[in-house]
């Protein structure tokens, strides 16, 4: 059996076409804003909401810690994880305004434990947090009660 | 010859292949009803009636479900993408942007945005379309059938779309806090600390390589999807990075929409002419009851 195919496309000669200058004015146009739309944002940092930036997945692990908290009660230390002391399954589920985006913010990132008032031991971390520019060392002697002695590893207090 | 000689016959050249190309209309049929089904599977569930705590939302979930059907089907097809692409510039300019509805001002969004202003600006609804069917069931003889045949100066801008992603994503990646794979790290935390495959974030230095053939293959794919020669190579090497992607972090729609558009890098000619063939095929040698 031949198989045959019809290799056309229906293609007639009184196809309608918009007029050439407005077409290729509309064209280059719309192009420009597409190719060249996100260097102010990228390139300059001058961000605008509708210059579209592709910068995907860029800030997705920013603020987050890796490391050890630390809880030194009276009868010995306890340590727990990130993820323990928020006492979520995952960071997917974290709310954005709990991330460490400065050192004091690892108070609100161990609210649950700062927050209980029957939890009166210190609570002091040591590890590192994502930044833009990778990973920083971040030590707290007392994430609750003095936040703001919490410093980068590779800062001054 | 002078450089802005040479310049300007670049243009002349750019804008032949992109605002004067013509051709089948049949990939953007295609890409009509598959991206109208990715955005009705993305907001279907927030935007249905009982998420309405306001009369504007409800209001709202019935443009959008009322809209992206007659999309999907291709009923006034053009009108309709045009209606869709209103819809979600309003849901992720305003909602998201301006008051911060959680996820609508994302990437993925905007992709779709973009997809849909370009399927309103094309003749989308010459190909698998209501609009066609209707067409043919009161054409008189051959020459009121409409032709799947048209301006597809859009099809390419969302070529172009799919380069400038790659090429500003890769930009973005282009730093050492990316290359030496601690953006990767981070990332995967994000995705896999207390998950099953939370090994995957101590892979060190993979990590690093891993993030460079990214940051490569972006490069590449911005340049590469446009060489028809290399088609063969690189459409399977840009699926099976967005399949990765799907697979390893919480993109949503992005992957699968992207993944559509690349029906916009084929000659739209053979992909109608493959059509073509396999329903020649079908019909010549199968009967439907045999099936």
């Amino acid at each position: 059996m031949t198989l045959t195919c019809t290799a056309h496309t229906d293609a007639p000669p009184h196809t309608q076409r918009s007029a050439p200058t407005l077409r290729r004015a509309a064209f280059a146009a719309i192009a420009a804003f597409i190719l060249l739309g996100p260097a102010p944002g990228q390139l300059f940092g001058a961000h605008s909401m509708l210059l579209r930036e592709w910068v995907m997945f860029s800030a997705a692990g920013i603020g987050l810690p890796e490391g050890r908290f630390t809880l030194h009660r009276a009868d010995g230390v306890v340590t727990m994880s990130p993820l323990e002391v928020v006492a979520l399954p995952s960071y997917l589920a974290l709310p954005l305004d709990r991330r460490i985006y400065e050192p004091a913010d690892l108070k609100a990132f161990a609210a649950r434990i700062c927050n209980d008032a029957r939890e009166t031991a210190r609570l002091s971390f040591e590890g590192s947090v994502g930044t833009f520019a990778g990973w920083r060392p971040l030590i707290a002697h007392d994430v609750c009660n003095n936040p703001a002695q919490a410093h980068y590893g590779d800062a001054l207090p | 010859m002078n450089l802005i000689a040479m310049a300007s016959a670049r243009m002349a050249d750019f804008l032949r292949w992109g605002a004067d190309a013509q051709g089948s209309t049949r990939p953007l049929g295609l890409m009509r009803i598959a991206i109208a089904t990715i955005v009705f599977v993305r907001f279907a569930n927030e935007v249905s009636l009982y998420q309405g705590d306001s009369l504007s939302f409800v209001l709202l979930g019935l443009v959008f479900f009322g809209l992206t059907s007659t999309m999907l089907v291709g009923f006034k097809a053009q009108a309709s993408c045009a209606g869709v692409a209103l819809t979600l510039m309003t849901m992720h300019f305003y909602m998201g942007k301006v008051h911060g509805y959680p996820g609508w001002s994302s990437h993925h969004i905007y992709i779709l945005v973009v997809s849909v202003s370009l399927l309103a600006l094309s003749p989308c609804g010459r190909s698998f379309s209501w609009d066609r069917y209707r067409a043919l069931a009161q054409a008189q003889d051959a020459r009121d059938i409409p032709p799947e045949h048209g301006d597809l100066w859009p099809q390419r801008l969302i070529a172009l779309q799919l380069a400038a992603l790659y090429f500003w994503a890769a930009v973005d990646k282009t730093n050492w806090s990316f290359l030496s794979g601690q953006r990767l790290e981070e990332a995967f935390i994000w995705s896999f600390t207390g998950r099953a495959l939370e090994p995957l974030i101590s892979l060190g230095a993979i990590l690093a390589v891993l993030s460079i053939i990214v940051a490569v293959v972006e490069y590449f794919l911005a340049f590469a999807i446009f060489v028809r020669r290399w088609q063969a190579l690189v459409l399977p090497l840009g699926l099976a990075l967005h399949a990765a992607f799907y697979v390893l972090l919480p993109v949503n729609t992005y992957s699968a929409t992207v993944m559509v558009l690349y029906l916009a890098l084929l000659d739209p000619d053979a992909v109608h002419r493959f059509l073509d063939r396999m329903i020649q095929n079908h019909g010549q040698g199968h009967s439907p009851h045999h099936l």
